[in-house]
């Protein structure tokens, strides 16, 4: 337990934290995208399958039980990632009080350097996107519980909503691409032979969940999809 | 060619700021230390106080010089040291802004000359190793693998300029640390302290005051010999090894009671 603490308590120790729960999440943001897609089968398949969601394990764990485990495991993720961050920019500060007068940058990616404005859009984003289809409670848009379908139907068909989530996607590529690949770096897998591959496989990942996040939104402002008004 | 420098004054506990300097006719194969060398005769026969800047072998080897030009560590160009920077770099009539590197742990002595100790603390902490001080070894009694030699030389080519804590944003010195635990790890007669070296080194780092790496590698475009920042990947996994895979208490007991 000392050891682990001492592990936490250096810089290399809290980016390994950062990476571990950086991937847990790019995991999850996986998982949501593909169960997204079952927006294009219907009404019918997407609400069976939130359904399902909350049945997963139910015979062994009871109804619930594994959602919520994997709930409790995402916010510890969450509040790991975002909590070791803060304290990795404050120690950051620390060791960089004086600015240069010329400020440049030769190497550092737009989507590294962005990765602390992302970030914070993200966790807003995260509260938003909660409030609104987890809880119901926000924008007043119609909501009513294990209604998926008909929900994100009426919030995205009023347009401006579905255009601010494929801000918020591309925030999440942008984000992930720095992130994912980071992750390589960080637990010491990239090296020189890998470095291309693993940056391209950054880029495809990203760019994938992007596309697909996306089209959803897209599709039901543009009345592609979506319950007849 | 005529150059103005703008660069970074500070006596001892005064908060320093940037002066503008003339030079003229100044040869585009002269160096950029020598134009400050230039620049220091004329201000000390003017009666004013000489620009301080570090330097030892002019030869982009030692790594004593340590400026950052126009936001640059060591300057225009890359695999490079201030010493090697020559004033046909440069754009004539142009200012050529100075400024020391930006470190909470070196800090700035005297204009742009910062205090690198923090590194020599590092180094202490765990960065060599233990050997015998009697009759020299026979050469090849340990063999050495040419990729791992070559690699461990790569490491080992380090300077310890802190060129990487200047260019890093977050004025992490995670390049030079890896530097150095790479290429003692790497070879055999570094095994002995793999761990406790990665511990050791890796704590004094933060303790000494330096930031976190954030994967920019800002600090690999600006080192002067090319180290990579594979090294702190490398790093970073022996150090996770060292911290939770060695054991702690080797003699201790296995009570069952």
């Amino acid at each position: 337990m000392n050891r682990i603490k001492q592990f936490y308590g250096t810089a290399v120790g809290k980016k390994f934290v950062v990476a571990l729960s950086g991937i847990m999440m790019a995991g999850f943001l996986v998982m949501h995208m593909i169960g997204n897609l079952k927006a294009f089968a219907g009404e019918e398949k997407l609400d069976h399958y939130a359904a399902y969601l909350r049945d997963i394990g139910q015979d062994m764990f009871g109804h619930e039980t594994v959602l919520w485990l994997a709930r409790i495991g995402l916010l510890v993720a969450v509040l790991a990632h975002i909590i070791t961050i803060v304290l990795l920019v404050k120690q950051n500060h620390k060791a960089r009080p004086v600015k240069y007068h010329i400020q440049k940058s030769f190497a550092a990616t737009f989507p590294a350097r962005m990765m602390r404005v992302s970030g914070l859009l993200l966790l807003i984003f995260i509260v938003v996107h909660l409030a609104q289809f987890t809880f119901g409670s926000w924008l007043s848009t119609p909501f009513e519980e294990g209604k998926v379908y008909s929900n994100i139907s009426q919030a995205f068909g009023a347009g401006w909503l579905a255009w601010f989530y494929i801000f918020m996607m591309f925030i999440v590529c942008l984000h992930l691409y720095h992130g994912l690949w980071s992750f390589f770096q960080t637990f010491g897998i990239d090296n020189p032979d890998r470095n291309k591959p693993l940056r391209a496989l950054a880029i495809v990942v990203s760019l994938v969940l992007f596309i697909g996040f996306s089209s959803v939104p897209f599709a039901f402002a543009t009345g592609m999809i979506g319950v007849a008004k | 060619m005529n150059f103005t420098l703008s660069i970074w004054r500070q006596s001892p506990g005064v908060p320093g700021k940037m002066v503008e300097y003339k030079v003229s006719d100044i040869s585009a194969e002269t160096s950029l230390l020598e134009t400050l060398d230039m620049l220091n005769e004329e201000l000390t026969l003017k009666g004013e106080e000489p620009v301080a800047f570090d330097s030892d072998c002019r030869e982009g080897i030692c790594g004593a010089c340590s400026l950052v030009v126009d936001g640059r560590a060591h300057g225009p160009g890359k695999l490079t040291t201030s010493c090697q920077i020559f004033m046909r770099s440069f754009t004539d009539g142009q200012t050529i802004h100075l400024e020391p590197y930006r470190s909470a742990a070196l800090p700035v002595v005297k204009d742009l000359v910062v205090d690198r100790t923090a590194f020599d603390r590092i180094i202490q902490s765990g960065g060599f190793i233990s050997a015998h001080s009697g009759p020299k070894p026979e050469p090849n009694s340990m063999p050495i693998g040419y990729d791992e030699l070559e690699e461990s030389m790569d490491a080992a080519a380090c300077i310890g300029c802190a060129a990487c804590v200047a260019a890093c944003p977050n004025g992490s010195a995670m390049l030079f640390t890896a530097a150095k635990i790479g290429h003692l790890g790497l070879l055999p007669q570094g095994q002995p302290e793999r761990d406790q070296r990665a511990r050791e080194m890796v704590a004094k780092m933060d303790e000494e005051g330096f930031g976190a790496c954030t994967n920019y590698a800002e600090c690999q475009d600006a080192c002067p010999k090319g180290v990579s920042i594979k090294f702190i990947g490398r790093m970073n996994k022996d150090f996770a090894k060292a911290m939770l895979c060695a054991e702690d208490d080797r003699r201790g007991s296995m009570d069952v009671n």
